[in-house]
């Protein structure tokens, strides 16, 4: 396992980078595209000047740019991500509010993104070329096509207004103790069943409706990556060898993985940015809907604070990501 | 000596006319192998073609609010209006048929600004590899480091609402893929022995990589833009829809559902029908690009070959 620590050692290195770069990026979004970034900051047309001349030096917006650039950095590494100027409060503050929403809403939809997925893909494998391997690619590719905003519309029609089972907006109840702020797992967590029922429905149209948006890709992937093992050398030997029943399956499910890793961690990608657009329709009270509010209201700062926290959760993700293959697959860890 | 050359032409005439023959057997092949991408090429010339001459077909103004529209505000679909109309008595059939404008102007724009960028970073970066690559591909992943959407969402607000800045912002979120796709390619073919010999007698770079790498790099490129054009349409209506990309009265299609909303449950037609039309067209492009890569994968046309 030394290698593994010493890939891992390395890989952070390479990382930083990275996140040097995505930070540069997003300064030159908020610093240097707008066409008058004191005002855009300052909360649009309306401003005050004497509010947009606070705002020039708390954002350092009268320095030279090099200058600028350092100043962003220092302030995004010291949790100064800027003042909202609707909620009047720091936009960190604003979001580790509105952060777990979006969390649990993205882990569930991952959960049944996995659990419907996979299972499809390997069906549509194992049934190649039947009815049912082009009815799940048919359903799979209306899921990727179909815009979630408007799949959110319509199942809130069919589930809440035209068969009313299930609740259109909002989460639920917060339950009485706050663990996580996750309403679903914090229920669990103070055993009451009827709110985690209740809870539960609030979450269903919201996660299923992104669940279904991702399931073509990860269906697709896992279909093909399924075929390519099962025909693939390793595994004629390996019933050369003799191998059976579970000791077969374990070459063929350890060889199908780091595809499907890849996948999934593209998902999360996915289900983010879903999340931003479909909170809105399902008043989710996530980031989503305070960035869309922020657009609507012309509120910057956080704009670009939802902007730059997606980014960051990304990279952490594409880094566990490859941490994981090498974990998996020893040759990636040369 | 001129009867020889009148028959070589001749000759080549007809070779050229049975192996037309041949294309158009295979196409019928594959429209009666594959229904789907037949059916994801009629939506794809089926948009293209309203997206031209829609706005000139339509019966009723799509934009222009009418004294007697008043009359009929938020009618239910029926024959003269068969997607129903709007708050202001518009018909909504006619605003759909004009959204296909729309999502088509943008998406060509798109592509027509990213496809060249990426295809000549991806050259450059593939053919002169080392430090030339490194700087190419190390920017290629900051802009891959975030989801797309939410680029395109903090740079079209940096840029201010409208459809130019959605269109900017897309393609800058855009360029990226096909960075990548290219350079995959050319350091397949660059290696082959046709540029090797190309390079030996002295053909200038320039020509090596437009002329040699790049047509051989075409298939993937096709498939990547079908795919890609649904993928931006999609990307662009969401950008309208929180409120971003095209402002009214333009009738964006993602803009058309944002406005439903507000008359829903009840006047369910308005947000339906624009996302309907967004879900058919995408549907087609990504029908279309399996069908290509599928045809393009010499295993499925040797297949189809031999049987026919």
């Amino acid at each position: 396992m030394g290698d593994i620590k010493r890939y891992i050692v390395r890989r952070t290195l390479s990382f930083l980078p990275t996140i040097l770069g995505v930070l540069v990026l997003t300064f030159v979004i908020s610093h240097i595209i707008p066409a008058d970034p004191v005002r855009v900051w300052a909360g649009g047309y309306k401003a005050r000047p004497e509010i947009i001349e606070e705002i020039r030096r708390r954002y350092h917006l009268d320095k030279p740019l090099y200058e600028q650039l350092i100043l962003y950095l220092n302030d995004v590494f010291s949790g100064n991500w800027g003042v909202s100027p609707m909620s009047k409060r720091p936009v960190l503050v604003d979001i580790a509010e509105y952060f777990p929403a979006t969390l649990e809403l993205s882990i569930v939809s991952g959960l049944l993104l996995t659990i419907i997925g996979i299972p499809m893909g390997l069906i549509a494998a194992l049934k190649k070329d039947s009815f049912i391997d082009h009815a799940i690619r048919v359903v799979a590719l209306i899921g990727t096509s179909a815009p979630a905003f408007w799949l959110a519309i319509v199942l809130q029609w069919i589930f809440y207004y035209y068969l009313g089972l299930l609740p259109a907006t909002s989460r639920g109840t917060p339950p009485s103790i706050r663990y996580t702020g996750m309403y679903v797992l914090d229920s669990i967590l103070t055993g009451d069943v009827e709110l985690f029922i209740e809870n539960l429905k609030h979450i269903l149209l919201p996660s299923v409706t992104l669940a279904f948006t991702g399931l073509g890709i990860i269906a697709r992937v896992v279909r093909n990556t399924a075929l390519d093992v099962v025909s693939s050398e390793f595994i004629d030997f390996a019933k050369a060898r003799g191998l059976q029943g579970l000791q077969l399956y374990r070459h063929i499910l350890k060889n199908s993985l780091i595809p499907v890793i890849t996948v999934l961690a593209l998902e999360i990608g996915y289900i983010l940015s879903g999340a931003i657009v479909i909170e809105t329709v399902f008043s989710w009270p996530g980031i989503g809907l305070y960035a869309v509010n922020a657009i609507n209201s012309l509120d910057y700062p956080a704009i670009m604070g939802v902007t730059l926290l997606i980014g960051l959760i990304f990279i952490f993700i594409n880094f566990i990501t490859d941490i994981a293959y090498a974990v998996i697959d020893p040759r990636v860890r040369l | 000596m001129r009867w020889s050359q009148k028959g070589s032409t001749v000759l080549n005439n007809l070779r050229m006319l049975i192996q037309l023959t041949n294309e158009w057997k295979l196409i019928l092949l594959v429209i009666r192998k594959s229904p789907l991408t037949t059916a994801g090429l009629v939506i794809v010339s089926g948009f293209v073609i309203l997206g031209i001459v829609g706005p000139y077909a339509t019966l009723h103004d799509p934009i222009m609010i009418s004294v007697t529209g008043a009359l009929k505000r938020l009618h239910p679909p029926c024959l003269e209006h068969p997607f129903g109309t709007d708050e202001y008595g518009r018909d909504l059939f006619s605003r759909v048929l004009y959204g296909a404008r729309v999502s088509l102007v943008a998406a060509l724009s798109v592509m027509v600004i990213a496809v060249p960028i990426g295809v000549l970073l991806g050259l450059c970066s593939g053919y002169y590899g080392g430090i030339v690559d490194e700087v190419i591909m190390r920017i290629t992943d900051i802009f891959l480091s975030f989801p797309g959407l939410v680029l395109a969402i903090a740079l079209s607000a940096s840029l201010g609402a409208g459809l130019t800045s959605a269109i900017i912002a897309l393609a800058v979120v855009w360029w990226p893929g096909y960075v990548r796709v290219i350079r995959a390619q050319v350091l397949v073919v660059k290696e082959m022995l046709f540029v090797e010999a190309a390079r030996a007698i002295g053909v200038k770079t320039s020509k090596i990589l437009f002329r040699h790498i790049l047509p051989n790099s075409i298939t993937p490129l096709l498939v990547l833009i079908t795919f890609d054009f649904g993928s931006v349409i999609l990307a662009n209506s969401a950008l309208s829809f929180i409120g971003l990309g095209a402002q009214p009265p333009i009738p964006e299609w993602g803009r058309l559902i944002a406005d439903g909303r507000r008359w829903f449950p009840d006047k369910w037609w308005y947000s339906f029908f624009p996302g309907l039309a967004i879900l058919i067209t995408v549907l087609g492009f990504n029908l279309l690009g399996d069908g290509i890569r599928d045809m393009m994968d010499p295993r499925y046309r040797r297949s189809i070959e031999m049987k026919g």
